[in-house]
């Protein structure tokens, strides 16, 4: 049996884009600038409003668990884990290094360590322990490979259906009217700075190139061999994750996803996938020892 | 220098040949090989100058700049970098235009600082960014016609200017387009089936980036379209200068002067023509040692890897029998180096200081060549000099990454790139 769990949601990425060297802390000639009122790029893909910086009147950053199937393809209805925050933990980065490592639309994201948590379950799962990034063995960049991109598709319909955004110029061109606003209700002079300066990137960029970005997508598939966290005390699951032949970690997962929706202005994109775990119809271990204790104390509880 | 390098300096110093007007009208190959490799130096020498200055500039709060002052001095690095960009673009097209003719390219080039009539019209000094260097960028890119900008006010305060006055006579031509008109004469004199004898693939005219895109050269037509691109990059169109070089350090000199009243220094306490050497055989005037142990020593990696980037160049350019997938990676090795290890081993260094004194300034890129740049006739020669050039900086770089936070990032990617050097060669090789 396998379980789907299905997640979507706005993630950022503060970076310095091409021709800036990838390292370069504040953008300078690419599109992308820190702001004077921001800290420097580091370039972490963060699905959780936590560390992230969230500019004025953008889409807010999270990512979380939309829906859940099961193999027979049953969606499972209010599953315990719907709205389960979802993250790439380990301060995940595109790794491109302008073209050194992969093409435009290939960019890697490494590690790949994805977690889904609520208050009382959490799941996560590496892509692989021992991968060197960079790359730097044979087999480093066999795996480094495994985590490119297939490259940029341009898919408006879809990422217009799951953002509801179709015209991207029509969202900036608001924005810009609530930023202009802005200006008049602070005297900060590092706020005001900023607020300037999108208001000049959203006028020069509206109609050009940046716009027509939001409607690209890279998408990603890859198997999860690495090690990895199953803690279910409640059995929201209900079943443990199958376990290889040799019995010494769980058989690969699936993620799939796709990256996609860039605004350029807020840093931010929007990400939706899947997470297959194959499963074995088992009770959870917590379960399992409530069951036992209930059966010690009430004879009445023991079956044959 | 070359031998022909050598006859046509003396020519002009020994004033046989005073002024590029009179070379006559150039109207001979070798005269336009001549006149070709000056206009080479002269786009790699500008670029380098525009360079140095963007490096100089501040990037942070705590470097005493106004959030507002940030984002203006972000704006002109990025004109000043997408400048030194078309720069480079134009050396590419004047090699493409010597290739068209048969000589070969030319990516040699004095050391710094130079002054005005040694070798070229202009003085050429590695000066951070001011009012003084836009001043001067101004002149590099003037277009004949245009008038004079007005000297720079901090005239009396400025070393630069004690050095290197303002006297923009005596020149050898007054415009750089000037020169590319009399070598357009000669492109347009001398019959297409005689002068065009290079091979037409022997042309760079992959494009380097969206940015930056190198005209190919194969015929007197391509030749004129090739000059113009270089005249208007620089100067634009007589009606519209909008978008030239000369325009657009126009813009940023008002600019820069609307914010004087501010006290406002947008640039790092950066010393004059900053040099690991004392001397150089082929720049006799005095630099700004870098005397700090530890800037000395990653003002030495720059001059390394400013080399190599160099002679993968000069093997891009050459057209020695190289396959289309190893000249491509001769072109994304040159364009990486120069992305992701000058430009950050450069701003780290406008950052370290000059002496153990932090009152005597910064150091930064000195740019210097410390021998001729050559290039094997061997093609195999070539790849192991290339291989063991950048084998030889990842070695010498390893002793600074504790040093700041960026030499391990850039550590990281010179083995990659000689990764794809080696990736490539092995893919050639079973083809």
């Amino acid at each position: 049996m396998n379980i789907w769990i299905k997640f979507a949601g706005w993630f950022q990425c503060r970076l310095a884009t091409a021709p800036d060297p990838t390292d370069e802390s504040r953008g300078v000639s690419g599109y992308a600038h820190a702001l004077p009122n921001e800290p420097d790029f580091d370039r972490i893909i963060r699905f959780q409003p936590n560390f992230a910086i969230q500019r004025s009147h953008c889409q807010p950053i999270g990512v979380y668990v939309t829906n859940i199937w099961i193999d027979d393809g049953t969606l499972v209805e209010n599953h315990p884990l719907s709205g389960a925050s979802v993250d790439f933990i380990d301060n995940p980065k595109f790794e491109s290094r302008n073209g050194i490592l992969t093409e435009d639309g290939e960019e890697a994201i490494i590690p790949i360590n994805i977690q889904i948590k609520n208050d009382c379950f959490l799941i996560q799962r590496k892509f692989d322990d021992n991968m060197n990034n960079p790359p730097a063995t044979e087999e480093d960049f066999i795996k480094f490979n495994q985590l490119k991109a297939s490259g940029v598709h341009i898919h408006p319909g879809t990422i217009g259906e799951r953002t509801g955004i179709f015209n991207l110029g029509i969202i900036w061109k608001n924005r810009l009217s609530k930023l202009q606003a802005d200006l008049q209700t602070t005297n900060d002079e590092i706020e005001i700075s900023s607020i300037k300066a999108r208001i000049k990137f959203l006028s020069e960029h509206s109609t050009l190139r940046l716009v027509s970005r939001f409607n690209a997508r890279m998408l990603y598939s890859i198997s999860l061999t690495g090690s990895f966290t199953f803690h279910d005390p409640n059995g929201h699951i209900q079943g443990k994750p199958a376990m290889n032949s040799d019995h010494n970690k769980p058989e690969d997962w699936s993620l799939e996803f796709w990256c996609g929706g860039w605004d350029a202005d807020a840093l931010s994109g929007y990400i939706e996938g899947y997470l297959g775990i194959p499963l074995v119809a088992g009770k959870n271990e917590n379960l399992l020892n409530q069951e036992i204790n209930e059966m010690i104390k009430d004879p009445a509880k023991r079956r044959l | 220098l070359d031998i022909n390098d050598r006859i046509f300096i003396l020519l002009r110093n020994n004033n046989l040949i005073k002024k590029i007007d009179e070379i006559k009208m150039i109207d001979t190959r070798q005269e336009i090989i001549y006149a070709l490799n000056e206009a080479a130096e002269i786009e790699h020498g500008f670029m380098i100058q525009y360079l140095f200055a963007a490096m100089t500039m501040k990037k942070r709060l705590d470097e005493g700049i106004t959030g507002e002052q940030q984002e203006l001095i972000r704006k002109w690095e990025s004109q000043i970098l997408s400048v030194a960009r078309e720069e480079m673009a134009h050396l590419g097209t004047v090699c493409n235009l010597l290739s068209a003719v048969g000589g070969p390219p030319h990516f040699k080039r004095p050391n710094f600082p130079q002054k005005a009539t040694k070798y070229y019209p202009f003085d050429f000094i590695l000066s951070r960014f001011s009012d003084e260097s836009l001043y001067r960028f101004i002149r590099f890119e003037l277009p004949k016609g245009e008038p004079i900008p007005s000297p720079p006010t901090s005239l009396h305060k400025s070393k630069l200017f004690d050095l290197f006055p303002i006297t923009p006579d005596p020149l050898e031509y007054d415009y750089l387009g000037e020169l590319y008109n009399k070598i357009r004469f000669g492109f347009n004199s001398i019959s297409e089936d005689e002068l065009f004898i290079g091979p037409k693939a022997s042309q760079d005219f992959e494009e380097w980036s969206r940015r930056m895109k190198i005209l190919r050269v194969i015929d007197r037509e391509t030749a004129n379209k090739a000059i113009d691109f270089i005249i208007e990059g620089g100067e634009g169109d007589p009606e519209n200068r909008e978008g030239s070089h000369y325009n657009t350090f126009l813009t940023m000199r008002e600019e820069l002067n609307s914010q004087v009243q501010n006290n406002f220094d947008p640039s790092r306490p950066v010393v004059l023509n900053p040099r690991t050497r004392t001397n150089h055989r082929d720049a006799p005037m005095d630099g700004t040692i870098i005397k700090n142990n530890d800037s000395k020593k990653v003002a030495e990696l720059f001059n390394s890897c400013y080399e190599v980037s160099l002679l993968a160049l000069s093997q891009l350019y050459t057209f020695g029998g190289e396959s289309l997938g190893e000249r491509n990676i001769l072109r994304q090795s040159s364009r990486h180096l120069m992305t992701m290890v000058l430009r950050p081993i450069a701003e780290i260094l406008t950052d370290m200081p000059i002496t153990n004194d932090p009152n005597d300034g910064n150091a930064g890129p000195p740019f210097e060549l410390y021998g001729e740049l050559q290039l094997s006739t061997q093609k195999s020669n070539r790849w192991i000099i290339l291989n063991e050039r950048l084998e030889s900086i990842t070695s010498e770089i390893k002793d600074l990454i504790d040093s700041n936070k960026r030499f391990r990032f850039i550590s990281e990617s010179i083995p990659l790139i000689q990764n794809n050097i080696k990736q490539t060669l092995l893919a050639e090789e079973k083809l």
